[in-house]
């Protein structure tokens, strides 16, 4: 009987003990961390606009340039491949041996593109001539290569009626050249 | 020596007043993968090539046809069709030259200022072996001289 009732004073002790959190798990530092990583990616998330991610094997060039990229037709350069989105459409190698500034592959493609987007401007009603030369074209460009390969990306570009061409870049904060 | 119902009342309120953190600990770990998968650690940017990049309208501007040449051992800056500087540089397939570029802005900036213009239009002859971070480089420098609005040519064939 006098064991019994030492038994159930302990019991009582240590239960008050855990619930007022002696032993408990200290999670403050652990919801600051988390409080801080949250401000950190909230303040990194870019809501609405067109975020750009290069294809694996091209490295774009570091600038200070600032402009936010459009929403458009992307052709990226670089890892031996020409692709347009992300379908690839002509080698380096056929690029820098062809003869003539256009490049047969992409020029095909293009001109593919090129026709959807006049269908659908005319099933609209707008102005088809119009919406091509008004659609931007981003250049994904490795940082090495050569500017005959991205000359001619941009002549047959042009060749196209896409005149809009802007030129992708890791954005830098910092002097010229940099 | 407190009574047994003080006691237990005590323990009620130690019980009561903690924080229950478990949602928040739940909403937290929801959105924190959510957003690492959503973040944009490198920021990409573009360069217009459209003509949309300068500020300047078209009564206040001085046109001075500057244009930059890539020759194989120098940046040739010419000024109304006659060479205004030129500027030592490393060559093509080599990584550009920040102190060459940090001189090429510097000389950009003069030639501006003795022509007294504000035309933010600038050239770049590049040859075809030229590499595109060079181009970018160079259009940095020119970029930080106020010259924002920059086209390409190429040596050999017709420009853009």
């Amino acid at each position: 009987m006098r064991f019994g009732r030492r038994m159930g004073r302990g019991r009582t002790r240590s239960v008050a003990r855990l619930s007022s959190g002696a032993n408990g798990l200290q999670l403050t530092s652990l919801m600051d961390i988390l409080t801080t990583l949250l401000l950190f990616l909230l303040t990194s998330f870019v809501a609405g606009g067109e975020s750009i991610s290069p294809p694996p094997g091209v490295t774009l060039p570091a600038s200070t340039a600032s402009d936010a990229p459009p929403a458009s037709i992307t052709v990226a350069i670089g890892d031996g491949a020409i692709l347009l989105g992300t379908d690839p459409v002509a080698t380096l190698e056929e690029v820098q041996a062809a003869d003539g500034p256009i490049i047969a592959g992409l020029d095909a493609r293009l001109k593919e593109t090129r026709a959807k987007q006049e269908e659908i401007a005319a099933l609209q009603g707008g102005d088809a001539a119009n919406a091509i030369t008004t659609t931007p074209v981003t250049i994904q460009g490795d940082r090495t290569i050569e500017f005959k390969v991205l000359e001619r990306v941009m002549y047959t570009l042009q060749a196209n009626g896409y005149v809009d061409i802007a030129l992708a870049v890791v954005h830098t904060r910092g002097g010229a050249g940099s | 020596m407190p009574s047994r119902r003080a006691r237990t009342s005590r323990w009620r309120q130690t019980v009561a007043s903690e924080l229950n953190l478990l949602p928040l600990m739940n909403v937290f770990i929801v959105l924190i993968p959510l957003l690492l998968l959503s973040a944009v650690f490198v920021e990409v940017t573009v360069i217009r090539m459209d003509g949309t990049g300068g500020t300047a309208s078209a009564a206040e501007t001085t046109p001075i046809d500057l244009t930059v040449r890539f020759d194989a051992d120098a940046y040739t800056v010419l000024a109304q069709g006659g060479v205004a500087r030129t500027v030592a540089r490393a060559g093509d397939g080599v990584a550009p030259d920040a102190a060459a570029l940090a001189e090429l802005g510097a000389a950009l900036g003069e030639i501006r200022t003795a022509y007294d213009s504000d035309d933010p239009s600038i050239t770049l002859i590049a040859a075809e072996t030229t590499r595109y971070e060079e181009l970018v480089a160079v259009m940095d420098a020119a970029r930080a001289q106020g010259l924002s609005q920059a086209g390409l040519v190429g040596a050999a064939a017709g420009g853009f």
